[in-house]
């Protein structure tokens, strides 16, 4: 006698999400290591890309620079005595919206026009940038699940707004914080390290970082830091419009 | 004493609450009832100074509650407690006073003399989550009498609370409104709660004060229709002035007309002010035919109160009325037939 069908239900989806946690993740990485071990010589040019510490400091400090923001910046989102303007969500998302590369010539540009030295300080500012809107979305999604009178309740028994993000609302989304922190130190370090491993072995993160530069296409990044701003100006507008078309139809 | 005059909040260009005005003496404890979204929450935020009004001053004992810097002095008990989830029983409880830099020992000390008070001892290092509603209530509890304010400010929160915690809540806050310069003030949509704990009332509504001063003034003598409904077993028909004479009134319900009170305070009514004929449940009695003074509805059933008493359960128009008569006069009603009432009551304008 065959047994009936199995319905496709959400118990089975924790068993789905670890099986393809495993092939997408821990595979390579047993690979690399089964590698390393094996041919040693063949990889040592891939690990020379992580150039340690420079991209591992980077990759933190971003990664916690981007989770503090978020975390104040969804609170005085969530608090916030009025709704939060649609606009404001518009120029949040902005950034998130450019194509990486063309924000890092929009920085180049930028930089090489206002005379700033290119380097990792620039690379971590443009990194801070693109994340921020994962980051507070990521937050404001947790936080909106919190009480409306939380920090009214920590402020009313004395301490200061900030004192009740840090002793009240941060312990209460530790979790979400520590893994929002993760994936964009993995999101940052993996813009560098899944290029670079695809690429080559050469040149490496530290070379890209401290050698990042566009030379005689100067013209060309201004061309493009440009463009970049007109982008976020027609996102604004259209923003704008939709939050005002918004307004009138309600 | 505490004097909240012309406290006004907006956001944008709507006001939530409009020039409210009551007072407080050392000792007292006010109700500030009104149905939901009439801005009861909004006032104690204020007193709270966790919402700074767009206009209009709270005074408390000569000192502003809303330019003054420093810890707030009236503190509150939230509805649905609002602990900090993260922390244990001791940790919430004592949050205030760590916020005001007490010494350790102190803390310690007080904890858990406040815990045996409020009857939770033992409970120091236990986490929220194994908690039951009564027991975060009184962790909410705890939290603010430990601070020992001057205003002690509750948002609704005998809601889903069992009557064993109720009454010893009541208690609590009976022994702190009797020291010296303690005052209460007390969010309510609960008749039963109103009664049971306070001595003066302020009605809000559509983010106004209707009517406030000390509750046996209001349930005496209510000068609004808001507070004649506060009174327990009132009960309220839509009407319309027909006429008037020798001080009475006669009104028409639009189901029969009836003879009324006017309301002590309201001096002027013309014929054809719209308001409300109030009336006490068992001020209503059940008469076998139409005729003078009498309004018609629908019968609907009958529930067996006492031995003496009954509930009947009718219609007026679109209006469900239940009202308390004796047993024989619930006799032999037909369900969906029609009933004729004799009620006597006040009538109160509209607004």
């Amino acid at each position: 006698m065959r047994n009936p069908p199995v319905a496709w239900d959400a118990p089975r989806l924790p068993l789905v999400g670890t099986g393809g946690i495993v092939l997408l993740v821990l595979i390579p990485i047993a690979t690399i290591v089964i590698l390393g071990y094996s041919q040693l010589s063949a990889v040592r040019p891939y690990l020379a890309v992580i150039d340690v510490p420079i991209s591992v400091v980077m990759g933190l400090a971003v990664a916690v620079a981007v989770t503090v923001a978020s975390l104040f910046i969804a609170a005085a989102i969530r608090w916030a005595r009025s709704p939060f303007p649609m606009w404001a969500y518009t120029v949040f998302l902005t950034p998130a919206a450019i194509p990486p590369l063309l924000l890092a010539f929009g920085y180049a540009g930028a930089a090489n026009i206002g005379g700033v030295q290119q380097g990792p300080v620039l690379v971590a500012v443009a990194q801070f940038v693109v994340f921020l809107p994962l980051g507070v979305f990521a937050t404001l999604r947790r936080v909106t699940a919190l009480s409306d009178d939380l920090i009214p309740a920590a402020v009313n028994l004395g301490v200061t707004p900030i004192s009740a993000i840090l002793t009240v609302v941060a312990p209460q989304i530790m979790r979400e914080l520590v893994l929002i922190a993760t994936a964009i130190f993995i999101l940052g370090f993996s813009d560098a390290v899944f290029t670079l491993f695809l690429a080559g072995p050469t040149p490496t993160f530290g070379q890209v970082m401290n050698g990042l530069s566009l030379g005689a296409a100067n013209n060309l990044a201004f061309a493009v830091g440009i463009f970049y701003v007109c982008i976020v100006v027609f996102a604004i507008m259209v923003g704008t419009f939709v939050a005002l078309l918004g307004n009138a139809r309600r | 004493m505490l004097q909240v005059s012309d406290v006004t909040c907006r956001i944008g260009n709507r006001a939530i609450i409009e020039r409210v005005t009551f007072k407080v003496p050392s000792g007292g404890k006010l109700a500030l009832f009104g149905s939901s979204g009439s801005g009861k929450t909004t006032v104690l935020k204020v007193l709270a100074q966790t919402l700074p009004p767009s206009g209009g001053t709270a005074v408390l004992d000569g000192a502003s509650l809303i330019s003054d810097r420093g810890p707030a002095r009236g503190i509150m008990v939230w509805q649905n407690h609002v602990l900090f989830e993260h922390l244990t029983v001791a940790e919430n409880v004592a949050f205030g006073l760590i916020a005001r830099n007490e010494p350790e020992a102190n803390i310690r000390k007080k904890v858990d003399e406040i815990l045996d008070k409020i009857g939770l001892p033992g409970f120091a290092g236990r986490k929220l989550a194994g908690l039951s509603g009564g027991e975060r209530a009184r962790v909410a509890f705890a939290r603010a009498f430990i601070l020992q304010p001057p205003l002690l400010l509750l948002d609704e929160v005998f809601s889903n609370i069992d009557v064993a915690t109720k009454a010893l809540l009541y208690g609590l806050i009976d022994e702190y409104a009797k020291l010296p310069r303690n005052h209460v003030v007390f969010v309510s949509h609960n008749h039963d709660e109103v009664v049971a704990l306070a001595d003066h009332i302020a009605i809000l509504e559509g983010g106004q004060i209707k009517e406030s001063g000390a509750l046996k003034d209001v349930f005496r003598s209510p000068a609004t229709i808001y507070g004649a409904l506060i009174v327990p077993d009132k009960l309220s028909l839509s009407c319309r002035v027909k006429s008037q004479a020798d001080g009475r009134l006669v009104v028409d319900t639009g189901f029969g007309e009836l003879a009324a009170e006017r309301p002590a305070t309201e001096t002027r009514i013309r014929d054809g002010a719209d308001g409300f004929l109030v009336f006490a449940k068992n001020d209503a009695s059940i008469a076998r035919t139409k005729g003078e003074g009498t309004i018609w509805g629908t019968f609907l059933r009958v529930l067996p109160l006492t031995k003496q008493r009954a509930q009947v359960v009718l219609r007026v128009g679109d209006a469900p009325l239940a009202i308390e008569v004796p047993q024989e006069q619930a006799v032999g009603l037909d369900a969906g037939g029609t009933i004729y009432l004799r009620v006597t009551g006040t009538f109160f304008p509209r607004g």
